[in-house]
C-alpha cells in the first residue's frame, strides 16, 4: 500500500502544505488522514535516527512503528501551539531506550554528571554545508566507536537539524548539556583524525 | 535513494485497532499528579516541621557541647524516622518534579538545591505549628500508636542523659524539674559546667551516671530553651 497520495489531500487541500501542528490539530479531531500524512512525512527521518543509534539492528522499524502508536494513542495531550517535530523524537528515544533495556545490550547510565551542573552553551547557528558534511561522514564511519550520550546529540543535530532547545527537549537535560556533549562528541571524533577534517 | 515507506500493517493499526485517548483522560491524569504532587509536598514539609521540632526540643544542639561523650547521645536521639521519611518525600517529589515538569531544562544541582533550600525554609516554618506540640504531649501521654509515639517523644530519654529546668541548688546538689518527674543532680570536682554560674530557671542538660532519681554529674551544658514540659490534661 502507497499511503503518501492519499494523505496528500486532506479536508480538499493539499496536506503537504500544512504544518506539523496544523496536521495534529486536525487529527486530534478524529481525521485518521492527517496523521497518515504525519507518518509519512517523519517514517523515514526516524526510522533513519534508530538505525544510526542501533547499527546492525533489524528492529529500527519495530521501535518506530511502536513510537507511532504511542504517538497516535496520547495525540490528544499533544499542545499544538508546541512544536510536532521535538515531541516525536521524545517518543521514539523514550520507546528506543525502553526497546534497549528490555535486550540489555547497552548499559544506561543511571547517573549522569552533566546534567548536574550548568554548562555555557555555545552559539547554536546554522553551520556551513561543508561542516555539517565532513562532520556526518566521519560520524557515520564512528558511529560505533562514539559513547552513546554523545552520538545521539550529534545524530540530532548533524543527521536530524533539530536546534540545541529541541534536542534538550527530546532528551529531557538541560540545554547547556546538550552543548557541552556535541562540543565533547566532535572533540572525540577528532581525535579519531589524522586531519583537521572537522 | 530508495523513499522508504511506513508498512500498511502500521496505518492498518492506526485506523482500526488503536483509539486515541481522549482529552479527559490527561486532565485527569494531570490533576492526580498535581494533587499527587502536592499531597507528597505536604507530607514532606510536615516531616521536616517534626524534625525540626524535635531537634530543638530534644535539645540536641546542645550535645556536641559535651565533644565526644554527647556523640552517642545526638546519634541515639536523632530524630532518624523524620529525618529518613524527609529524605525519601525530596527524592520522589524531585522524581516527580523532573519526570512531569520542564525543571530538566535547568542544571540538576540547582533544582536539587532549590528544593532542598524551599524544604528547609518550609520545614523550620512549619516546626512553629501548634500540632507538633500537640502531637508530643500525646506522645508523653502514650496517646500515641507505638511507632508514631516512640518517633514523636519530645525530650532526650536515656539512663545516662536528663534535661530540665534547675528548680533548687543546695551547696554542690541541684533539683531538676525533667517531664518524668524530680531529679537531684550532684556535682563533683570532676564535673565539668558551663563558662558559667548555674540558677535556679536555667535549663540544662547533664550527663553522668544516673541511679534512679539521682544523677552524678559527669558534665552539664546550658540547653538553649526551656524545656517542653507535657502539658497534662485538667482530668489529670
Amino acid at each position: 500500500m502507497d499511503p503518501a497520495p492519499v494523505a496528500s489531500f486532506v479536508n480538499g487541500t493539499d496536506s503537504r502544505a500544512k504544518t506539523d501542528e496544523q496536521l495534529v490539530e486536525e487529527a486530534q479531531t478524529g481525521d485518521q488522514l492527517s496523521y497518515t500524512t504525519l507518518v509519512n512525512r517523519y517514517w523515514q527521518r526516524l526510522v533513519g535516527y534508530v538505525r544510526k543509534l542501533l547499527p546492525g539492528s533489524s528492529d529500527a522499524e519495530d521501535i518506530v512503528q511502536e513510537a507511532f502508536v504511542k504517538a497516535y494513542v496520547n495525540l490528544r495531550s499533544f499542545n499544538p501551539d508546541r512544536r510536532f517535530s521535538p515531541w516525536i523524537y521524545r517518543i521514539t528515544h523514550n520507546t528506543l531506550v525502553d526497546h534497549v533495556k528490555t535486550l540489555k545490550r547497552q548499559p544506561l547510565p543511571f547517573f549522569d554528571p552533566d546534567v548536574l551542573f550548568p554548562h555555557p552553551v555555545a552559539p547554536d547557528n546554522p553551520h556551513e554545508e561543508v561542516e555539517i558534511a565532513s562532520v556526518r561522514k566521519v560520524l557515520g564511519e564512528h558511529f560505533n566507536e562514539l559513547d552513546p550520550r554523545y552520538r545521539e546529540p550529534l545524530i540530532l543535530r548533524y543527521y536530524e537539524h533539530l536546534s540545541y532547545r529541541d534536542i534538550a527537549e527530546v532528551l529531557r537535560i538541560p540545554i547547556g548539556t546538550v552543548s557541552i556533549r556535541i562540543k565533547r562528541g566532535l572533540e572525540k571524533l577528532r581525535e579519531r583524525l589524522p586531519n583537521d577534517l572537522i | 535513494m530508495i523513499e522508504e515507506q511506513p508498512p500498511s500493517s502500521l496505518l492498518d493499526k492506526l485506523q482500526h485497532a488503536v483509539k486515541m485517548r481522549p482529552r479527559w483522560y490527561f486532565w485527569l491524569r494531570t490533576v492526580g499528579i498535581a494533587l499527587g504532587t502536592a499531597a507528597l509536598a505536604v507530607v514532606m514539609v510536615f516531616a521536616i516541621g517534626a524534625l525540626f521540632f524535635l531537634w530543638r526540643s530534644r535539645e540536641l544542639g546542645v550535645l556536641p557541647g559535651f565533644g565526644f561523650r554527647g556523640v552517642p547521645f545526638l546519634l541515639g536521639n536523632f530524630p532518624w524516622d523524620a529525618a529518613i521519611l524527609s529524605f525519601l518525600g525530596l527524592v520522589v517529589l524531585l522524581m516527580l518534579l523532573r519526570r512531569f515538569t520542564p525543571s530538566y531544562r535547568w542544571p540538576m544541582l540547582f533544582v536539587v538545591a532549590l528544593a532542598v533550600i524551599g524544604a528547609t525554609f518550609f520545614g523550620a516554618w512549619a516546626s512553629r505549628a501548634p500540632i507538633h506540640g500537640i502531637l508530643a504531649n500525646r506522645a508523653l501521654r502514650g496517646e500515641l500508636p507505638h511507632f508514631f509515639g516512640r518517633a514523636y517523644r519530645p525530650f532526650l530519654e536515656n539512663d545516662r542523659v536528663v534535661v530540665g529546668e534547675i528548680t533548687k541548688i543546695k551547696g554542690d546538689t541541684y533539683t531538676l524539674e525533667t517531664p518524668g518527674g524530680d531529679v537531684t543532680v550532684k556535682v563533683t570536682d570532676d564535673t565539668r559546667l558551663p563558662p558559667f554560674s548555674l540558677t535556679t530557671g536555667t535549663a540544662v542538660v547533664v550527663i553522668g551516671e544516673r541511679k534512679g532519681d539521682r544523677i552524678e554529674a559527669e558534665a552539664i551544658r546550658a540547653a538553649h530553651r526551656r524545656m517542653m514540659m507535657p502539658q497534662r490534661r485538667h482530668e489529670d
